[in-house]
């Protein structure tokens, strides 16, 4: 079987951790409790290193066997299609949220008309080529790009040390609008869930977890300063920026000398929607398979598509509506999804292993 | 064939690339250029006329030529809104316009007599003016400031964005861009300084230069070739040089004044004009600013003449504090001043007085004190009057004494007034540099 090493599960990790997270929730979190919004991402990330510690555990426990194995193991055969078909779902809309937050930054500062087909024209052959290309090629992609999108984040957030940045006020927010909103963007979390889908092709190796983990900090990190950056920076227009890692970049009048300095935000930017496209369109194919086991990744892609062109273009319509769907209704979905059958699973797991415990007393 | 088949068959991405090729290529080769279709705006002026607003556009027009040189145009629209009036802009040009290059925004000070935000909201959200703009208010109409602008680079080479950036590090020492206005606007204080730049005609020009001291900048001088100006119905196109014949006072000369100048709004709204002592005595609590001139009149030396003295600002530490006492707040600044003596005004007289080595002896140190004081609270009375925290009082406060002043602030009768109700100590301690 072609399995990834720790290294590239750590890097698929950094760039999920990335996804929807870097662009428009600083400015709309904001909206919302203001600086404070950096006390939410951090009960964001609590909740989501808990999930992680989870996947290590069953990792653990049930070792190279895939998720639809273990599964079926602990609630049968049934109710394993019926869980494998909610991740498909959960990543089915994840990948729509991850381009519409891309597609909502290349109409801002690149296209200033609507272009949603033309655009989604341009990603899709890419990414589908990505995903039947196999999760090895794509890590290996991944690794290579790898320090090329660390270097454009870490030059976008230290120009921004170079304009005027000063601290915001924090503790402005009781603790009801905190985990309000919380529970507003949790559609954007979950990103750990990826792991738990392909899980029988991830090879860790004796103490090789803190090689993920480092990614997992070096991504948490990230995301972490370019609020903080964003909030010094923008304070009560904050609101305004829909891009919060492009806008660190781009609106500084020191740097209006030196031309299209956003070129380099833009190529970082469109280098990571197209990752974490694949991966999510990855997660979606995977399930698929396992839900129905008789057909091909080629089959489960362009099934992706026509969903994705039927639900996008044709149900939703427009990416503000998208953003909607995903702050009012999605919520409840993700918390089902991103928590309450990661945290189920593990406590089947223990039920598992008792079971084979009694099994081998009788 | 069948091996092409087998392949495409085995690799339908390619196949689906060949097709986005074979529909998208010849398209793209046979589309008229991007500067056809869209005009590239690089400043953009906002007048209004009693009810009616003008916009105009300051247009590079990329033709082919061997001189490296640039060509500009001033164009203009018309139209009961700012919409309106963009629509016309673009009928005049028969072109889209396009924003993102858009490095200057000039408003006239008639603008600023509303709330000048609605129209700006327009131009940033809709049609996607960049927040990085520097904004600048003009005396006189934004479409006079602009052609004097074309011509000025043209001639001398020299940017308006430029020229304001200089001032924005050097004098405001601090932003004052778009986004700078917006941060001051939706801040609790809604008080926020843009750039102000003069437009003179000759007439009087040359008695304000020579009598304020300011640095002018001479535009229009040199062009005075005719050239077609045209007109719809609420929209005028003219060229960078051929604007004498609307305005016959004119006679071909049009300065840009920059004093230093700066414009204080409070709400969107123009509240006072900040000179530049004003904005030097709001800089004496920034500690980035350090380069600054300080004159005293009437110095008594070793040798018992009477000097005039002038010394510069070498270096700055400004600690701010705050405290409330008996339920009234109090704002101390302690500003530490390195200073050299860099001039002595010896009006004639014979002094030998050892200037390298600078001394503020007790007279020196007393008579600079005064001044800055007095400067500042002349500064601080314009805040007062126009309730507009430009130096960041309400700040301070919410950060280090959140809770009392909250108590403090949200017992005021006219909250929007609480630097009335704040105290103010400055302690100003000076030590020679070097």
């Amino acid at each position: 079987m072609k399995s990834i090493s720790a290294r590239q599960t750590g890097i698929i990790l950094f760039l999920t951790i990335l996804a929807n997270k870097i662009l428009l929730l600083p400015s709309i979190m904001y909206e919302k409790t203001k600086a404070d919004s950096l006390f939410v991402m951090f009960l964001f990330f609590a909740v989501e290193l808990f999930v992680l510690w989870i996947f290590f555990a069953l990792k653990d426990k049930f070792g190279n066997k895939s998720l639809k194995d273990v599964l079926q193991n602990l609630i049968g055969k049934s109710f394993a299609k019926f869980l494998l078909f909610v991740f498909l779902i959960f990543f089915l809309f994840k990948t729509m949220l991850t381009y519409s937050v891309i597609y909502v930054y290349l109409k801002d500062l690149v296209y200033q008309d609507e272009f949603g087909f033309l655009a989604l024209i341009c990603f899709l052959p890419v990414v589908n080529q990505g995903v039947i290309c196999g999760l090895r090629a794509m890590s290996r992609s991944f690794e290579l790009f790898f320090y090329l999108v660390l270097a454009g984040i870490i030059f976008c957030l230290s120009i921004a040390f170079f304009t005027n940045v000063s601290f915001p006020y924090f503790f402005v927010s009781n603790p009801s609008q905190i985990f309000n909103t919380w529970f507003t963007y949790i559609f954007s979390f979950g990103d750990y869930l990826v792991l738990f889908i392909f899980m029988d092709k991830i090879h860790i190796k004796k103490g090789e977890k803190k090689k993920i983990l480092s990614f997992v900090f070096l991504g948490i990190a990230i995301v972490l300063s370019i609020f903080l950056i964003f909030y010094c920076k923008y304070h009560d227009t904050a609101f305004m920026h829909n891009n919060a890692l492009a806008d660190l970049l781009v609106f500084s009048v020191q740097f209006n000398a030196v031309g299209r300095l956003d070129i380099i935000a833009m190529v970082t930017i469109m280098a990571l929607g197209l990752f974490q496209m694949e991966i999510f369109q990855f997660a979606f194919c995977e399930s698929f398979v396992m839900v129905f086991p008789k057909l091909s990744i080629k089959y489960a892609v362009a099934v992706f598509d026509v969903l994705f062109f039927i639900v996008y273009f044709v149900l939703i319509g427009k990416y503000e509506l998208m953003i909607q769907l995903t702050t009012e209704y999605l919520p409840y979905f993700a918390v089902i999804s991103n928590y309450i059958l990661p945290i189920l699973i593990f406590a089947l797991s223990f039920k598992h292993k008792k079971e084979v415990k009694d099994a081998k007393t009788i | 064939m069948q091996k092409l088949f087998n392949f495409f068959k085995k690799n339908p991405f390619i196949l689906i690339l060949a097709l986005i090729l074979v529909f998208f290529t010849p398209q793209s080769l046979f589309a008229p250029g991007e500067n056809r279709e869209r005009a590239i705006v690089i400043a953009i002026g906002l007048d209004k006329n009693e009810d009616e607003y003008e916009i105009s556009f300051l247009t590079f027009i990329p033709t082919p030529n061997q001189e490296f040189k640039q060509t500009n145009s001033v164009v203009s629209g018309i139209g009961s809104s700012i919409s309106e009036a963009l629509l016309n802009a673009q009928l005049t040009l028969g072109k889209d316009i396009g924003l993102s290059h858009a490095k200057t925004t000039i408003v006239s000070e008639k603008m600023l007599e509303n709330d000048i935000s609605p129209s700006l909201d327009y131009l940033s959200r809709v049609v996607s003016l960049p927040e990085n703009t520097v904004f600048v208010c003009t005396n006189s109409s934004a479409k006079d400031l602009l052609k004097a602008t074309s011509s000025l680079e043209e001639n001398l080479g020299l940017k308006l964005d430029q020229l304001i950036s200089y001032n924005a590090n050097e004098v405001y020492v601090s932003d004052t861009s778009l986004e700078a206005f917006y941060q001051g606007y939706y801040s609790e204080e809604r008080a926020s300084i843009i750039g102000y730049l003069e437009y003179v005609e000759e007439e009087n020009s040359q008695s304000q230069s020579a009598s304020g001291g300011a640095s002018d900048v001479e535009g229009d001088s040199a062009n005075q070739k005719d050239k077609a100006s045209q007109s719809l119905s609420s929209s005028q196109t003219e060229g960078t040089q051929g604007e004498e014949k609307e305005r016959g006072s004119i006679n071909g000369q049009s300065q840009i004044l920059n004093n230093g100048e700066a414009v204080l709004l409070k709400k969107g709204k123009k509240v006072a004009i900040l000179n530049i002592d004003n904005l030097n005595s709001i800089n004496l609590l920034n500690n980035k600013k350090s380069l600054d001139c300080i004159k005293i009149n009437q110095v008594k030396t070793e040798d018992d003449k009477t000097v005039d003295m002038v010394f510069e600002v070498k270096n700055k530490y400004v600690n701010i504090a705050t405290k409330i006492q008996n339920k009234i707040p109090i704002f101390i600044a302690d500003v530490n001043l390195g200073l050299k003596l860099t001039e002595i005004d010896t009006k004639g007289q014979e002094v030998k007085s050892n200037t390298q080595f600078t001394e503020i002896n007790q007279e020196i140190a007393s008579k600079i004190e005064s001044k800055i004081k007095i400067e500042f609270s002349q500064m601080l009375q314009i805040l007062r009057e126009n309730k507009a925290d430009v130096i960041n009082v309400y700040d301070t406060f919410f950060k280090q004494n959140r809770k009392q002043f909250l108590d403090f602030y949200n017992n005021l009768d006219d909250k929007e007034d609480y630097l009335n109700s704040i105290i103010f100590m400055l302690n100003v301690r000076l030590q020679p540099d070097g």
